[in-house]
This record gives C-alpha cells, sequence and structure tokens, in this order.
C-alpha cells in the first residue's frame, strides 16, 4: 500500500474514534514484512523459503479500558483495506466498552513529555541481505555445513542456517487533550547465523551450537563478513568431540565463570522479572508474576545483586534486536539502569502502568513511561517488552577472572533452561564446561547445569570482564502474552564470576 | 477465514500457476479468527482479537525445491508469489530427501461430519463478560482474587497439489483458564475447554480454582527445603494439569520422529517393542478421540493415522512426515509440520485408572507432594529425557492421607521414563488442551490422567525472599 493512501486512511480511522468517544487510538501498519530463511543440513539444503506479509492493527482507549482489532492483507485494494480497519476500528470500540463494564478503575494514561510529531527510524545496515543471490547464500552455508564434518562419523548432524528479516512498521495515534497527532515510521532489519552439531558416539549425545538462535544481529549481512565461518564450525566439531569423550561434570557447589554466548540468556530470564505488567499481574494466566513484587515498595534501595551488578535497559545501543526509537506507544527509546551497582532503581513501565506500579510501591516513583511497549506483529497488542537488557561491563578480563579461582568452573553454550513463574528459582543446563584449577583453564567436563535462587546469583556476582570482551547475544523468540507473541530482545555481556553456585549433572550422572 | 469453497479457490490459483510455468506445487492455506479476553487481579486489562490467513506453498522442479509464504490470497498476488518462488527455484540444489507428492487419498472420506463448516461465535463476549463477572462474584467476601482467560478460535486449514490432492478441513476451540491467588501471594489454576465458548463449564473452573485456593488459605505454609539439606524425594500426585504439561514436552521433543531418527531422543536407543516404561502406561497419538481437535490431515495432505506410541510399557511407534520417512525409510505417519522440525504427535491420549483424585491422595500414608500444574518446564537433556519444572498453582505437603501444608513452588528434575515406570495410580483422564497460540492455531489436545508416581526427585524449593 502506498504510503499516502495508508496516512489518509488512518487519519479517516483516527478521526472515526474519536467522534465515537475514544480518549487515545493508536493504528499499526505492517507494511512489507519481508522473512528469508535458509537451512543445510548435513551438506543437503533442506530448506530454502521466503515469506511475506502485511496488516494492521487498531487499539483503542474508550472508558479507561482497551480494544483491540485486526485484519491482514494491505494489498487489496485501498476501498478494502479501509473497509476492513473500519471494521477493525468498530470491533475495538465494542471491545472496549465491554471491557469498560468488567473494570473497577479506568486506566489512565501517563503524560508522554516533549516528543515529536512525526519521526523516521530505520536499522542502519551497509549489505542488504535481500539484494545478495540466494545461490551465493546457499554456497557459504554449504562450506560451513561442510566444515562441521571429519572423518569420525560422530558429527551426526550439522546444520548451518541463515535468516534474514525486514518489516516497517506505521504507526499513528491521536489522544485526547494533546493539540496534534502523531506519525512514526520505522523499519527494522535483522540478520542470524546459526550453527548446530550433534555429536553420538554409541549411547553418549552431545550438542554444541552459538548463541540463542545463532550469532544475530540488528542490521544487514555486513556480520558474515566479520565472522570466520570456517573457524567457528572447527571449534564447534572439536568441541563436541571433547565433550564425548570428557568426564561427567560432578554435582555440588562450585565457583562459575559464565561466558557470553549463555550468559545472555541468564539475564534475558532475569530481565523477565522487571516488566512491569508482571508486576501488576498481566501474566498471572500465562507466563507468571515476578519477585520484584516482593522488594518494589524499597525500589531505589534495596540490595539485588553484588556492587559488580549493573543491568541496564538499553533500546539506544546499535546492533541489537531490543533496539528502536520509538516504541509502540510512540514512547522514545531509552537507556538506564534496571539495577546500579547493585541497586534496583527500575521496572520496564508503559503508559498505562505507570500509576498503577506507583501504587504499589506507595509513591510516586516513575513519572512517564520508560519506552518498552512492543507488538510481535499487527495480529498483537503492544506488552512491555525487554528491549536490550544488558549487563554492563566491569574492568578486568577474562583471564584475571580465571586467575582469581583455585577450583571452579568455565561454562559456555546452552542446553535448556526453566524458570520459576516469579523468575526467582533458575535451571540452565549447558553445552561447554571446563574445569579451572589454581588458577588455569583445565580439562573439559560434560553434562554440566547450575540452579538457585536469582537473588542469591547476582549477590555473588564478584566480578565482570571489560568491553573487549562483551557480546551481543541477541534472542529472536521471547515467548509472552496471551495470544502469544514471539519478541526479539538483546543482551549484552561480559564473560562474569559467580560464587557458590549450586552446579548439577544434566544427565543425572553421579547425583542429582 | 474464506470456507472450504474460497480456500480451494485460492489454492487452485497456486496449482494452477505453477502447472502454467511447468512446476510441481504444494499449497497449504491456514487462517483463524480468535478472541481473548483477559483479567489480572479482577481487572479486565486485554480484549484483542486477530483475524489472518497465510498462503504456504512449496513449488518444485524435480528435487529442488523452494517455499513462500504470503498472506495475501489474490490472483494478482498469487502470481506474483508463484514467480517469486519460481526463480528462487533455480538457485537451489536438489534435495535428495523431498517428500513425494502426495495422490488424492483413498484411506479416508474427504468429508468428515459437521467438520468442515467454518466456525462462528457471534456471542463469545456475552459468555465472556458473563463468566468474567462471576469471578469477580465469586472473590467478593474472599481474601482472594481472580486472573483470568477466555479464549476462542476456529481455524481452517486447506491442502493440495499438482497431483490432484486437495482437502478442507476446521476445528474450533474454545477455553477458559483461571489463576486465583491469595492474600499470601500462593496461586491456584483450574481449566476448561470446550469447541464452543458455551460449551465451557465456566462453573467447574470458578469453583475448582477457589476450592484450592481456599485449602492454601488454610493451610500453615511449610517449605520443605528450609532445613538446608538438599535434594530429596518424595512419592507425588501430580494433577491432569502437571502430567500434561510433562507428555507436551516429551511429545514435542522425545516422541518427536526426526528426533529419534537423528539420534537425540531417549527413544533412539530403543526398538519398537522394547519395553520403554512400566506396564501402567499407554499413550497414542489419536485425532478422531472424542473432544480433541479433530485434524484428519498433516500438512502434506497426508491421512493422519491414529498412532499407538507405548502400549502397557512397549515402544509401539513413533510418528513421521515424508521428509523424515525418506532419510529413515519408514512410512509417513501423516504427521507433517511442513518443515524441519520434524514430526510430533497433537492428540496424545493417555489411558487412565479408576481413582479418584482425593483417592490417590489418601494413599498417602508417607510424606507425598502434590503438585497442580508445571511451570516453564525444559529437557535439561534429550537422551535421558530428564525432565525439570517448577511446580505452581498449588503445591501441597499430605502426610497420612490428609493435607497438611501448603509449600512454595518446588523444582523437580527427573528421568522421564524410569518415573513412568513408578505409576502407582491414576485418575480417568481428562481433556487438557495446549495452550500456547502464537499467531496460528495448532490444534493441540492432550487426553490425559492425573497421576500418582512414587520416588520423584525434587532439587530445590522457591521460597520467598
Amino acid at each position: 500500500m502506498d504510503n499516502n493512501i495508508a496516512r489518509r486512511i488512518i487519519d479517516d480511522v483516527l478521526d472515526f474514534v474519536e467522534k465515537h468517544g475514544a480518549s487515545y487510538a493508536d493504528v499499526r501498519l505492517y507494511l512489507d514484512d519481508q522473512g528469508e530463511s535458509l537451512s543445510v543440513k548435513n551438506e543437503v539444503v533442506e530448506s530454502a523459503s521466503i515469506g511475506s506479509e502485511s496488516g494492521a492493527g487498531v487499539r483503542v482507549l474508550k472508558n479507561g479500558s482497551w480494544g483491540f482489532a485486526s485484519f491482514s492483507d494491505l494489498s487489496r485494494p485501498e476501498s478494502i483495506c479501509r473497509h476492513e480497519l473500519f471494521a477493525a476500528a468498530r470491533e475495538a470500540l465494542a471491545l472496549a466498552e465491554t471491557s469498560s463494564r468488567l473494570r473497577s478503575f479506568p486506566l489512565e494514561l501517563a503524560p508522554l513529555g516533549n516528543v515529536p510529531l512525526v519521526a523516521n527510524y530505520e536499522t542502519s545496515y551497509s549489505v542488504d541481505p535481500f539484494s545478495v543471490p540466494i545461490s551465493e547464500k546457499i554456497a557459504l552455508l554449504k562450506d560451513a555445513c561442510a566444515a562441521l564434518n571429519d572423518a569420525s562419523g560422530k558429527i551426526a548432524v550439522r546444520t548451518s542456517e541463515l535468516t534474514s528479516g525486514r518489516f516497517t512498521k506505521m504507526w499513528a495515534a491521536f489522544e485526547r487533550g494533546l493539540p496534534q497527532r502523531r506519525y512514526i515510521t520505522q523499519t527494522f532489519r535483522s540478520c542470524a547465523f546459526e550453527l548446530f552439531v550433534l555429536a553420538i558416539d554409541g549411547d553418549e549425545v552431545q550438542e554444541r551450537s552459538f548463541g540463542h538462535g545463532g550469532i544475530a544481529h540488528a542490521g544487514g549481512l555486513e556480520f558474515i563478513h566479520t565472522l570466520n565461518v570456517q573457524d567457528l564450525a572447527t571449534q564447534l566439531r572439536s568441541e563436541a568431540h571433547e565433550l564425548l569423550t570428557a568426564p561427567e561434570c560432578e554435582p555440588g557447589m562450585a565457583d562459575i565463570i559464565i561466558l557470553p554466548h549463555h550468559l545472555g540468556l541468564h539475564v534475558h530470564e532475569t530481565g523477565h522479572a522487571f516488566e512491569g505488567d508482571r508486576l501488576l499481574g498481566y501474566e498471572q494466566t500465562y507466563v507468571g508474576g515476578t519477585f520484584i513484587n516482593e522488594i518494589i515498595a524499597d525500589i531505589g534501595s534495596y540490595p539485588f545483586g553484588s556492587e559488580a551488578v549493573n543491568i541496564v535497559a538499553e533500546a539506544t545501543f546499535p546492533g541489537g534486536y531490543g533496539t528502536f526509537a520509538f516504541d509502540d506507544e510512540g514512547v522514545p527509546a531509552q537507556s538506564f539502569h534496571l539495577v546500579e551497582q547493585g541497586i534496583i532503581k527500575n521496572v520496564l513501565t508503559s503508559r498505562e502502568t505507570v500509576q498503577q506500579i506507583n501504587r504499589r510501591i506507595g509513591r510516586n516513583y516513575f513519572t512517564q513511561s520508560n519506552g518498552t511497549m512492543r507488538a510481535a506483529s499487527y495480529t498483537r497488542m503492544p506488552l512491555i517488552r525487554m528491549t536490550n537488557i544488558s549487563l554492563l561491563p566491569g574492568n578486568v578480563t577474562l583471564s584475571d577472572l580465571i586467575g582469581r579461582l583455585d577450583r571452579g568452573l568455565l561454562l559456555e553454550g546452552t542446553q535448556s533452561w526453566s524458570m520459576s513463574e516469579d523468575r526467582k528459582n533458575f535451571d540452565f543446563g549447558v553445552q561447554y564446561a571446563r574445569e579451572i584449577r589454581n588458577g588455569k583453564i583445565g580439562r573439559v567436563v560434560r553434562n554440566a547445569g547450575y540452579t538457585g535462587n536469582n537473588l542469591a546469583f547476582w549477590r555473588s556476582c564478584e566480578a565482570i570482564a571489560g568491553e573487549n570482551e562483551a557480546y551481543m547475544l541477541n534472542v529472536p523468540n521471547c515467548g509472552k502474552g496471551m495470544p502469544g507473541q514471539s519478541m526479539s530482545t538483546g543482551h549484552r555481556t561480559s564473560p562474569a564470576l559467580f560464587r557458590n553456585v549450586e552446579v548439577f549433572n544434566r544427565k543425572q550422572r553421579g547425583g542429582s | 477465514m474464506r470456507g472450504k469453497t474460497e480456500t480451494l479457490d485460492i489454492l487452485s490459483c497456486v496449482v494452477k500457476e505453477a502447472r502454467r510455468l511447468g512446476l510441481d506445487a504444494e499449497a497449504i492455506w491456514s487462517s483463524y479468527r480468535e478472541a481473548t479476553m483477559r483479567s489480572a487481579w479482577g481487572e479486565v486489562h486485554q480484549t484483542p482479537t486477530a483475524d489472518a490467513g497465510i498462503l504456504e506453498f512449496r513449488l518444485r522442479r524435480g528435487f529442488r525445491a523452494a517455499r513462500i509464504s504470503v498472506a495475501e490470497s489474490n490472483q494478482k498476488a498469487i502470481s506474483a508469489a508463484v514467480k517469486r518462488c519460481s526463480e528462487m527455484l533455480s538457485e537451489v540444489p536438489e534435495n535428495p530427501y523431498l517428500p513425494d507428492l502426495l495422490h488424492p487419498p483413498t484411506d479416508f472420506p474427504e468429508e468428515i461430519g459437521n467438520l468442515q463448516g467454518v466456525p462462528e461465535f457471534p456471542d463469545d463476549l456475552t459468555v465472556k463478560e458473563r463468566a468474567f463477572a462471576h469471578v469477580k462474584r465469586s472473590a467478593r467476601g474472599t481474601q482472594l482474587v481472580g486472573s483470568g482467560r477466555f479464549f476462542t478460535a476456529g481455524c481452517e486449514m486447506g491442502v493440495a497439489n499438482t497431483a490432484g490432492l486437495a482437502r478442507y478441513h476446521t476445528a474450533s476451540y474454545s477455553f477458559l483458564s483461571l489463576v486465583v491467588t491469595g492474600a499470601h501471594g500462593l496461586s491456584s489454576y483450574a481449566d476448561r475447554a470446550s469447541t464452543s465458548p458455551e460449551g465451557v463449564d465456566v462453573d467447574a473452573v470458578i469453583d475448582e480454582a477457589f476450592a484450592r485456593a481456599a485449602r492454601a488459605q488454610q493451610l500453615p505454609f511449610f517449605d520443605p527445603f528450609s532445613d538446608g539439606k538438599g535434594a530429596r524425594r518424595y512419592d507425588s500426585v501430580f494433577t491432569h494439569y502437571a502430567v500434561g504439561e510433562w507428555l507436551y514436552w516429551l511429545s514435542m521433543f522425545i516422541f518427536n520422529g526426526l528426533s529419534v531418527f537423528e539420534g537425540e531422543s531417549f527413544l533412539s536407543g530403543y526398538r519398537i517393542g522394547d519395553r520403554i516404561t512400566g506396564d501402567r502406561f499407554s499413550m497414542r497419538d489419536d485425532w478422531t478421540h472424542p473432544g480433541v481437535i479433530p485434524l484428519p490431515f498433516d500438512l502434506e495432505g497426508a491421512t493422519r493415522s491414529v498412532l499407538p506410541l507405548v502400549e502397557r510399557g512397549i515402544f509401539r511407534g513413533i510418528p513421521c512426515d515424508g521428509m523424515t520417512a525418506k532419510k529413515s525409510g519408514m512410512k509417513s505417519t501423516g504427521h507433517s509440520l511442513f518443515g524441519s522440525w520434524g514430526a510430533v504427535p497433537f492428540c496424545v491420549v493417555v489411558d487412565g485408572g479408576n481413582d479418584t483424585f482425593e483417592t490417590l491422595v489418601a494413599q498417602s500414608v508417607t510424606p507425598t507432594i502434590v503438585g497442580t500444574y508445571f511451570n516453564y518446564p525444559s529437557l535439561p537433556d534429550l537422551r535421558e529425557a530428564v525432565f525439570t519444572a517448577t511446580t505452581r498453582h498449588g503445591t501441597f505437603l499430605v502426610e497420612d492421607g490428609k493435607y497438611k501444608a501448603v509449600c512454595p513452588p518446588l523444582r523437580l528434575r527427573m528421568r522421564s521414563f524410569e518415573a513412568l515406570e513408578r505409576i502407582d495410580g491414576m485418575t480417568p483422564p481428562r481433556l487438557i488442551r495446549g495452550q500456547e497460540n502464537y499467531g496460528m492455531f495448532y490444534p493441540i489436545s492432550l487426553v490425559v490422567p492425573a497421576m500418582r508416581l512414587s520416588d520423584v526427585n525434587f532439587v530445590g524449593s522457591n521460597p520467598t525472599i
């Protein structure tokens, strides 16, 4: 759909809902959502697929309650799209009216502050993945897949994948009391490169891969040129072999150093606890609440972690899957501390949750939304979502961290993850672990996992390596909400040392 | 949703365009209409609806194949998509595992009962409003508060290809879940499903969730791990909800035909006919079972077979899709997801026993844990089928057949198939529907009993701060 036509229809719909009693409404048009996925398994191209999608969603606040409706396919004639959008608006108004009868207090939106009326944003990139011939990308993947193999016959499954995405979102809103409407257009780009090996020797099965959904980047295909694909493949293959014959990880209490390809996921799972909607019970019927509820009254002073721990929400940091210019309420992207030198300072908020959270805290701690409302598609309402939730680097090196340990473990690669509904109890299986003895890296051990209480975990963080060893783990599939929404988030971390953590054997060998 | 005629027209358009270019094609149309009402601590906060359709097709020339998915379904858009996809085709190497195109089925009637009409729920908002008002009334005068989710959806699916196959089916689904939270922060849970919103037993959901929450309020609080002594074993009674979560994870990852073939699954180490559990356990994939979401064919258009998986502890079968069949020499069982994710059972039916839930609880002479729900499960190791989760929505300590205390959520970690050797009792099975819906309707159903298991390994608790 042409942008001018889209703008005209949006304005007409906003006129309509305003006339029918809405105090606020926003319209999101996904104009051209493009995706491409190429997958090679055991040197065979098993999947080459492309996709495109378009659609629109209308969110209306009337009588202090939300209504939301959506439809797909903006490739149809203007008259049909106009009809569909008005139908969605009428349905959203009706849903809001019904909802309002089931609320005892109206939702109120926190003030916006000084925001632009019109804005545009695009993820920076230099190589458009959609302009690179598919044959070229397949050749890269086939080479990578072949490099994962060897003559041992033990690398049973080897996979290389490349996924690319691009979508443009046009957002517009009116709000009673504000003199003018707002219009924001944002285009997002992402690429991910994934390598995976499954090694089998008799009954022993071991996996190795990078990241959580691969090495991923908000931008274009240029990131692939920064990788030495052959070296990465060789590393995974050789580590998988090591694991097949490695001794078992012994359960017990241990000092551990976690590397960024896994630590980012631990930060991710912790980050969920900071979501303001979970604090208010919005996710009770699915993903759960948060243990922050138990400490929220002491926000600003409660010791969440050790002094080494600085956790930030950094939606403005380049390269992250949680990077944007405006959230889906038109609030500008921000960077702020959730935890500063160990003290909890913030939670993730939206315009409707600010006042409710202040009531839970017992004082006016928040004045404005910190800009974290995002929807996964035009069919979904925006929710509070993590942006780039990152553990800020410290000022030592990984070598320094290793040198501090007489006995310990170095952990890397996510195998499994499980959290309690309030995000306090965690349980992670990892792919690859090495012993540390007398300040030096020792032998590989297999089937390691670690578990415990998240507050105790973050309080046990002794030191974090510096900026030079930081890595942004981008997560493409964070699930939340009902109906479900799969969202992209980013998590920048550096290697970090944690003392006295419970380690287990994830195959249940040698104890629990 | 478009209905049968329009859906088959859309698919036919792809087939004709492909033929015009001298190509083979398989096309899938999936569309859904869904509506949710959700409340938090008694206040409705979301009422989203969605209406969307996706056309996905695979063009083939010999062993070369390329796929495309589009939200557009008009002739012009389909022609453009076929052209784009065909251009891609020339750049894609051959895939020797490409499944054969299926011919129209002779083994199954195309029309099945009343399952071809597009479901509509004109009154679902009224039903939901009434249900949420009922929840509010039930909480009045108590220290309890309800958070609910009432979801209704209808979906249609059509599959066609250039070999002349054309199949269409619809399904509908309504689901109410309720979490009741007490002043102490501990929660309770209940859910019920039906094919229509009017069919959902709202009273049963409210009665069950509030009764469990009231029990939690009346009991003293006890954390078994407060002694700091680490992992320990308890006999346990798990509700239908908990058993459903556990078996859902086993279905997706351990009974996944691709995972078995590639050697990653626990079942990779066994042959059909081997004993894998105790003889009380029998499980099958059965889309014809009353109450499950009945999709009679898979995304390749193959008739979905009723598939015994475990019979009285004996390994009997594994689901298979076209590509896994080509790789392994097995036959497709009609469980394709049209992708690289393998083949999974979607309609899991487990034989139950004759005990009531309270009988299972009453059998607890030694300290026993009663768990209502499993939160955020995971399989730390697929080859050993190790399962972990924390309990949620009501964890109780029972002794001498009586509820003694309410516990915080507890983490368990167990080898699943060893645990299935230690089933001491079961209730009759009950329908549990899959709950996760990430943008398209997946017809997942489980019919499972509540179970009493001996000697379950608990490794920690989740105490309050």
